[in-house]
């Protein structure tokens, strides 16, 4: 779940100066998905092992707090330690324990759960690392750049322009609620009670999306804007430094998946 | 439901991304062609809004807590799936890209899992039962639907990836995505019902 906090450290430490963070945006998004095809296609523990470190050496160039960054990793890998933890009961295999009830352990259940947990936790080091050096609307660029689709690149730049604005009201909104001593949690008022007035804050929240929508619709279209507008991007070119933050991750890749295909790793 | 990466087999997730890219092209389409130029801002800055929307976490009886999902919500009020395909599509990838929430190479079935299956089901099952029972309890079974069958998809495609097992998955998503649904079907029948009495033109049934 994504709240204000998060969104505003993403917004700050992304917007931070370092040679990470001048990287070429699409060069950014390459080397992320690039990075995560891999672990999730990898079994190998020490290529697992290797790719976070270069991950964490990255997040460390990039000047950002190692210890933020470790915190982000772990408050997200619960959502996956989740499924993982069932793994050793549910997968069949050689038995180590057996528990009351006739519930097994095994060792393959266990070995699959390590394996998801490697697995998810360099993805989510990765994400972590692209988002706290990536800006939004620099995103919103580099897909336009790609030349995804006007009608997607369109809806994403504003999109990026406007979820501050809405966690803000939703933050208003609730500390308005919370003077007024209305907390979701407080078990004293009945739960569909608290349940309408979540009804009404959501509804709340989206008149004024779609109210906000069509404000920004008159304020385009008085400025010009027509269904063949086309949102400007810059034309830059690839600077040696993106080259690099390239070159390194595959040849790392190669490296890693031809020392395991010999078995040397 | 956001399925993270590594939980799904890649023939999958290819299979699931092709799925996902043809559904996108279907709901560009339509937009292009039922949508005048107002609705692209409109469209974003919905997006926004369920954004917002689906950080906020809801308390579920037994001390468990979701979060709506919107898709049914979308599609009801732009009476398309292919509304909610758009905005749940750029909500996914903003919170994969930058949150951890939901993988990248799970994007495709996340898509498919929450806006096409949420879209589709919300929608039509609106549509379908509409005549039937009525606006609003039709409404209500739709959302529910559309959180419930959504979390079933999702836990058929752990189960085809080895991940986690048919029974148990169908058991535990279903189970608990069935209560959270609830609270999604109350949620969007509020949120309509409350659309239809401040501002009934933003309800497509009332622009036809």
């Amino acid at each position: 779940m994504v709240g204000i906090a998060e969104l505003q450290q993403q917004e700050y430490l992304s917007n931070q100066e370092s040679i990470i963070h001048n990287v070429d945006t699409r060069i950014k998004l390459f080397v992320l998905v690039l990075i995560i095809v891999f672990t999730v296609t990898s079994t190998n523990y020490i290529t697992f092992l290797i790719l976070e470190l270069y991950l964490l050496s990255l997040i460390i160039i990039s000047k950002i707090s190692l210890k933020d960054a470790i915190i982000r990793v772990l408050l997200i890998l619960p959502f996956g330690f989740f499924i993982a933890i069932f793994q050793p009961f549910i997968q069949p295999g050689q038995i180590l324990y057996t528990l009351p009830l006739n519930i097994n352990i095994t060792l393959e259940g266990i070995q699959f759960a390590e394996l998801l947990m490697a697995r998810l936790t360099v993805s989510v080091t990765s994400i972590i690392l692209f988002s706290f050096i990536t800006p939004m609307r620099d995103l919103a660029e580099a897909f336009r750049q790609l030349h995804v689709p006007n009608i997607f690149a369109m809806i994403f730049t504003l999109f990026v322009r406007f979820i501050f604005l809405f966690f803000d009201e939703l933050t208003t909104i609730r500390q308005a609620q919370a003077s007024r001593c209305f907390t979701l949690s407080n078990s004293k008022a009945p739960y569909s009670w608290r349940l309408k007035q979540v009804g009404y804050l959501f509804l709340m929240m989206f008149i004024r999306s779609y109210e906000q929508g069509e404000s920004v619709y008159n304020s385009m279209a008085s400025r010009g804007y027509n269904s063949e507008s086309r949102i400007y991007y810059s034309q830059e070119k690839i600077s040696s430094i993106s080259i690099l933050y390239l070159f390194i991750p595959i040849c790392l890749i190669i490296i890693l998946f031809t020392l395991n295909y010999v078995h040397i790793i | 439901m956001h399925i993270p990466d590594g939980f799904i087999s890649i023939p999958l997730c290819i299979i699931l991304y092709v799925i996902a890219i043809i559904f996108l092209y279907l709901s560009a389409k339509w937009s292009r062609e039922n949508l005048d130029e107002k609705y692209i801002p409109l469209l974003a800055v919905l997006a926004a809004g369920i954004f917002a929307i689906m950080s906020f976490n809801l308390p579920v009886p037994f001390g468990s807590s979701g979060h709506l999902l919107g898709a049914a919500l979308v599609a009801i009020v732009f009476c398309s799936p292919y509304a909610a395909i758009v905005v749940l599509a750029v909500v996914l990838l903003i919170q994969a890209l930058f949150f951890g929430d939901g993988g990248i190479t799970a994007l495709g079935a996340n898509i498919i899992n929450m806006g096409v299956v949420g879209g589709f089901v919300g929608y039509y099952g609106f549509k379908g039962l509409k005549d039937t029972i009525g606006k609003y309890p039709s409404i209500f079974i739709a959302s529910w639907a559309a959180c419930f069958i959504a979390a079933l998809v999702a836990a058929v495609e752990m189960a085809l990836s080895g991940t986690f097992p048919i029974d148990l998955g169908l058991f535990y998503m279903g189970g608990y995505h069935a209560m959270i649904g609830i609270i999604e079907a109350i949620i969007t029948v509020i949120i309509i019902k409350g659309i239809e009495s401040v501002r009934p033109d933003l309800l497509a049934w009332n622009r036809e």
